[in-house]
């Protein structure tokens, strides 16, 4: 449908007005509060930009990492954008090992950030652009309470570059900093030893770090046993991790990947703790003619 | 200082423990025996169904992935279209009291008949020794146990992990093939899933 200028311009403005109420007001349902949130001021064509599904959760629940662990589900989100925009996959922070024994579960607690990139067409000639979002999550405590919410976000269109907003620039490094690095230098490998999946990170050159502890969160759901301890040490120059696996006669996968969270940043002068790991698997000879009898 | 140090062993000999009393069934191995009690006051012993196909479905009418399942009348249909084949489909209830799910048997037989079910029986399990026996996970949390007495299902209901009834239509019914094949004498298609629901309230 076609409208004259005049007419664009009023439903512009009352879209705008209705949109700037919906960005002040964060929806919320009782324990979680949802909002999106765009890291810059305004959106120009054919410019990749940052927003942030923004889950603010009361304590003490918690929502889910992509693999929750033991039991639970990640939040997920189905964009409703404008034909010729696209959404990358969400983006997540690292978890929380949250031990309920005999369970362990990844969880995400307090002001929860998820990004997404955006890309705009490079023919967007309109004034401004909605973004709205049907999301879903899993909240637990002692209990479990699902919760949805259509979100929507108006942004003006504006020139390239797209100026940061100043009022979000501390939260969007903030959330940065709890995705999971990929640093240069570090290797790192996979193998199966006397039972045990033993996952070997090798710093690069120069490392001058000493990490104390770190934990693993597998990005697969079946992969490990995730309320095992997770024996860390220093191995030379490299760090070995010992996981217990899920199923010790499974085939071994291609590659343990997930997040390496350490108990500290990585790097003096870096925020990050958690590095993303893609540790391609060799299958080693076992130390003796009977591995599995030998405890380790 | 001597208990600072005694302490977390003692934890770490506690959590071992725990380790030890975990998931004792093994897919493909006998299932483990038990004997529990259901909501009419009958004791049932998982040996009294020799011969027959088992299924055991850890349930919590408080979580919202079981009201999925039942609130679409999803569970309940499974329930009628295997107990009319020969199945035996047993609910299991391993919360702890004052956990949530944990109900008085009059409380259970109220529910059961609000939602339907069409269960052969609800077990209670509420010190959770079946449960971890079985290493239930979750709620829902799905074991078929062949006419032999194996243990051959281990998962989810299906393969759709949400809390929208509008999931199951579409849904890949895991629970489904595993009862057709063991009631056609096959080997089941996928034996084990990662079961998807609310923690079991131990």
């Amino acid at each position: 449908m076609r409208y004259g200028a005049p007419m664009r311009a009023l439903l512009t403005s009352w879209i705008l007005a209705l949109a700037t109420l919906a960005a002040a007001a964060p929806i919320r349902i009782g324990p979680v509060a949802a909002e999106l949130v765009a890291e810059t001021k305004s959106v120009a064509p054919d410019q990749p930009f940052t927003v942030a599904l923004r889950l603010t959760l009361d304590a003490p629940w918690h929502a889910y990492w992509t693999n929750p662990g033991d039991s639970g589900l990640a939040p997920s989100i189905e964009w409703k954008l404008p034909d010729g925009f696209s959404a990358g996959e969400l983006q997540f922070p690292y978890p929380r090992a949250i031990a309920t024994p005999p369970f362990m579960t990844y969880g995400l607690e307090g002001d929860v950030w998820l990004l997404a990139t955006i890309a705009p067409p490079s023919d967007w000639n309109e004034t401004s652009v909605v973004l709205a979002a049907a999301v879903d999550w899993l909240i637990c405590d002692e209990y479990c309470v699902p919760g949805s919410a259509d979100l929507e976000l108006t942004l003006p269109v504006g020139a390239a570059p797209a100026e940061p907003d100043p009022t979000q620039v501390a939260a969007f490094a903030a959330a940065r900093a709890r995705l999971p690095a990929e640093p240069d230098g570090w290797t790192y490998r996979a193998q199966r030893e006397n039972g045990r999946y033993v996952l070997t990170a090798v710093p690069p050159a120069g490392f001058a770090g000493d990490m104390p502890a770190a934990e693993f969160f597998p990005f697969a759901e079946n992969l490990i046993r995730h309320n095992a301890p997770q024996a860390w040490r220093r191995d030379g120059a490299a760090y070995r991790l010992e996981l217990v696996p899920a199923d010790s006669a499974a085939p071994l996968p291609e590659h343990l990947s997930g997040v390496l969270v350490g108990t500290e940043p990585w790097r003096a002068g870096s925020p990050h703790r958690a590095l993303r790991v893609v540790a391609p698997f060799a299958e080693v000879p076992p130390r003796s003619a009977n591995p599995e009898r030998n405890p380790p | 200082m001597k208990a600072k140090v005694l302490l977390p062993i003692l934890i770490a000999a506690l959590a071992l423990g725990a380790a030890q009393a975990w998931a004792q069934a093994v897919l493909g191995a006998p299932a483990p025996g038990f004997t529990l009690t259901d909501t009419k006051g009958a004791a049932h012993a998982l040996a009294d169904f020799a011969g027959k196909p088992v299924v055991l479905e850890w349930t919590n009418p408080d979580c919202p992935f079981v009201k999925k399942h039942y609130g679409a009348k999803n569970m309940q249909a499974l329930q009628t279209k295997y107990v009319a084949q020969g199945a035996v489909w047993l609910s299991v209830c391993s919360s702890a009291p004052g956990k949530q799910g944990h109900f008085s048997a009059d409380d259970w037989n109220r529910i059961l008949a609000e939602q339907g079910s069409a269960a052969t029986a609800l077990l209670l399990d509420p010190d959770g020794q079946v449960g971890l026996a079985y290493g239930a996970k979750t709620t829902p949390h799905l074991f078929v146990i062949d006419a032999a007495g194996n243990l051959v299902y281990d998962g989810a209901i299906d393969d759709k992990p949400s809390t929208d009834s509008a999931d199951i239509p579409g849904a890949r019914s895991y629970i489904s093939e595993a009862l057709e094949a063991v009631l056609a004498g096959a080997p089941v298609p996928v034996a084990q899933t990662k079961p998807y629901g609310c923690s079991v309230k131990y």
